[in-house]
């Protein structure tokens, strides 16, 4: 993490300022309890929140979460801020019999996960025409992430756990499963969990699949990482992972820039929300 | 004016005299000066020209250079190059033959000596962000051979930097005040020297130079030792005598061996000047320290990891054109005026950067205006008109894009540009 800081990072004197920066790296915990980021967001008695997904729409932060009150099937709802870190109310966005979580959204279209993962679904923000997108009895279907015509998602069946796309026009899935290529000695988890893909722009314009994860190397608590890849195919990872670890249990990520500013949202023990950030001298990746 | 370090000059080097000329009248004409340098700037462009002179020479100026790098648009606040520059050149004759001596100077305002390390991965502007801001000195003979071919060389002298951090003591594993540790900081600044040789032929209007100047690297090797005992109590050594050695190796100015071929003609009013140069880039070294670790905690088996060698820059040679005009606009019992214009083109000697590595550099073309003033000293003090000569160049960096085969390389893709905005002054005393 230092080196890359450096690297990424660097001022006058480390040899130069304003270096190019993608948001890999460099990320600080924004603490609920010292700055009362995420408020509104923050646990309210007898609910649980997780699966945090946040874009920008029209200069404001928009972050959904799966909302999960004590006894009652989980919900999408939707709280905005202006600066990331203060929310205003939330609000449901959409809820099902079955229950709703992990939330991805483009346009004024969202994906889900319904009940306990046998279905994808997607709907519209209104809440309407909400309907299955994959099926597959007897696995749990995770992580949805609806980039380019295809859907990413996890799988798992019979202990086994991969990530997986499909198209979505036509439900196919492709037969392969994703991975992500670890150089040897990196950190190295056994499995990709809750992962997030979005299309980025390079700082030189190229377009490049970019993917927010948790992993458990060790069986431990859970780091955040990141992983890129152009076609959407083989991910390579950054070299650097973890980008966040060492705390207590930190999962379930998702990825913003905002502005200046790389906002990485991800879910807690108990049923919390947390922030990082990375206060970017270049932010040259679009996302 | 002013003094010289070299001849021929690339235009984007490490070295703000490199980057930019030398002297106000060769920065005016584009840097195509290898045949008609004849003061104190021929120690930097062909030093057989000090020979050709007609008056002794005292030369004291001032250069400033601004560059504006940026990666993506950010600016990289490279520092500016600034400086005092001088020199004397001294023609004469012996045995009936001219020769001519110079000696000359370049005093950075801002630092004596810069120098940094950094990681290959990070991106800096390989050829500017280092650029040391040193102390040069230099000095070239010239004499000529048969009529009117002079022959010159020169030595330049800059300096190297090396250095010893020496820690010995103690270091108390569990109880901080266990641990004792005296150090010793030794810097040299050694002397390095490079050759400059040249020839120049002046015939009827015309001049034919070449130029050679030898490449040289400037290092920076630090050492850092540390020699002493680990306790886990009073008097109860863990580790008896043990050893952390660090040794960095760096290359902080590297400037290839060049070769510049130059003519000029003059037509009426006119001199036109052009340069042709050829420079072996493909010879750049690593510009990333090279690391050598030692580690013996015995008894205790502790293994340092091997630090990766650095990997080669893979920059190829260059060939740079200059061109340069020189127009007499007035000639007047009081003095004269001259207007200057000129120009460069230079490749850019550093390949794409598609691994670690994020050496940047992009082509260079290069504008240049400038004009020399002569003033006759009405007192009749001084024997020969003061002259007056200012240059200001601007070089642009092209938009270079730099695209990664690894998708989550930690730089990325990126674009650099950029803009050096320079200007030169000096006043030259004839004697």
């Amino acid at each position: 993490m230092a080196s890359l800081g450096c690297a990424a990072g660097g001022d006058a004197g480390d040899g130069g300022s304003n270096l190019p920066e993608r948001g890999f790296a460099g990320y600080t915990r924004v603490l609920a309890a010292d700055e009362a980021p995420l408020q509104p967001v923050e646990k309210p008695d007898g609910v649980a929140l997780g699966d945090p997904f946040a874009r920008v729409v029209d200069g404001r932060v928009e972050l959904y979460v799966s909302l999960c009150p004590d006894g009652v099937p989980c919900r999408i709802a939707v709280a905005t801020s202006a600066d990331g870190r203060a929310f205003g109310p939330l609000e449901t966005v959409a809820e099902d019999p079955a229950g709703l979580t992990e939330p991805y959204v483009v346009g004024d279209v969202f994906y889900a996960v319904r009940g306990e993962g046998a279905a994808l679904v997607s709907g519209r923000l209104d809440g309407t025409d909400v309907r299955a997108v994959l099926e597959e009895p007897g696995a749990r279907l995770g992580s949805p992430s609806a980039v380019d015509g295809r859907l990413f998602f996890t799988r798992e069946a019979d202990g086994a756990q991969a990530l997986r796309h499909a198209e979505l026009d036509t439900g196919h899935v492709f037969p392969d499963p994703l991975v992500v290529e670890h150089r040897p000695a990196d950190w190295t988890p056994p499995a990709i969990l809750q992962p997030e893909i979005r299309r980025a722009t390079t700082g030189a314009g190229r377009s490049v699949y970019r993917m927010v994860y948790a992993g458990r190397p060790g069986g431990g608590d859970a780091d955040l990482a990141f992983a890129a890849a152009f076609e959407g195919g083989a991910f390579s990872d950054w070299p650097f992972d973890p980008a966040l670890g060492g705390d207590p249990d930190e999962f379930a990520p998702s990825n913003i820039r905002f502005g200046a500013r790389y906002l990485l949202y991800f879910a807690r023990p108990g049923g919390r929300l947390g922030l990082a950030e990375r206060v970017a001298d270049n932010p040259t990746e679009s996302f | 004016m002013t003094a010289a370090l070299v001849c021929g000059g690339a235009s984007a080097q490490a070295n703000p005299l490199d980057a930019f000329g030398y002297g106000a009248r060769a920065v005016g004409l584009g840097g195509a000066a290898t045949a008609v340098s004849t003061d104190v700037a021929a120690n930097y462009y062909n030093p057989a020209g000090l020979a050709a002179a007609e008056h002794l020479r005292l030369d004291l100026g001032y250069a400033f250079v601004r560059p504006a790098l940026t990666m993506n648009g950010g600016d990289q606040n490279v520092d500016d190059s600034r400086g005092f520059q001088g020199g004397v050149a001294l023609p004469g004759e012996l045995f009936g033959r001219r020769v001519g001596f110079s000696l000359g100077l370049h005093l950075p305002d801002e630092r004596v000596s810069r120098i940094r390390a950094l990681p290959e991965r990070q991106p800096r502007w390989v050829l500017w962000d280092n650029r040391p801001q040193r102390v040069v000195i230099s000095s070239s003979v010239a004499f000529e051979t048969l009529d009117n071919l002079f022959v010159g060389a020169g030595l330049t002298y800059l300096a190297n930097t090396g250095g010893t951090l020496d820690i010995r003591g103690d270091v108390g594993l569990f109880d901080v005040e266990l641990t004792r540790l005296d150090s010793a900081v030794d810097v040299d600044l050694a002397a390095v020297r490079y050759v400059t040789a040249g020839a120049l032929y002046v015939g009827e209007g015309w001049r034919l130079g070449l130029c050679y100047r030898q490449d040289f690297s400037l290092k920076l090797d630090l050492d850092v030792r540390v020699n002493g005992a680990v306790l886990s109590a009073p008097g109860v050594p863990v580790v008896p005598e043990g050893l952390f050695q660090l040794r960095s190796l760096n290359q902080t100015l590297y400037s290839p061996q060049q070769v510049f071929v130059g003519a000029a003609f003059d037509i009426e009013r006119w001199r036109v000047s052009a340069d042709l140069g050829w420079l072996d880039w493909s010879r750049f070294p690593t510009p990333t320290a090279r690391l050598e670790l030692e580690l013996d905690l015995a008894p205790l088996n502790f293994d340092l990891p091997l630090p990766a060698e650095p990997i080669a820059p893979g920059f190829h040679d260059i060939i740079v054109p200059r061109l340069g005009l020189e127009y007499r606009a007035i000639e007047a019992p009081w003095g004269r005026l001259d207007l200057r214009g000129g120009g460069f083109y230079e490749p850019s000697p550093a390949p794409d950067q598609p691994g670690a590595t994020n050496y940047v550099d992009s082509d260079k073309w290069a504008a240049a205006l400038g004009m020399g003033l002569a003033l006759a000293d009405p007192s009749g003090v001084l024997p020969h008109p003061v002259q007056l000569d200012v240059g200001a160049q601007v070089i642009r960096m092209t938009p270079r894009t730099y695209l990664k085969d690894d998708p989550a390389d930690p730089i990325g893709d990126f674009t650099a540009e950029g803009w050096a905005l320079g200007i030169t002054a000096g006043l030259g005393f004839d004697f």
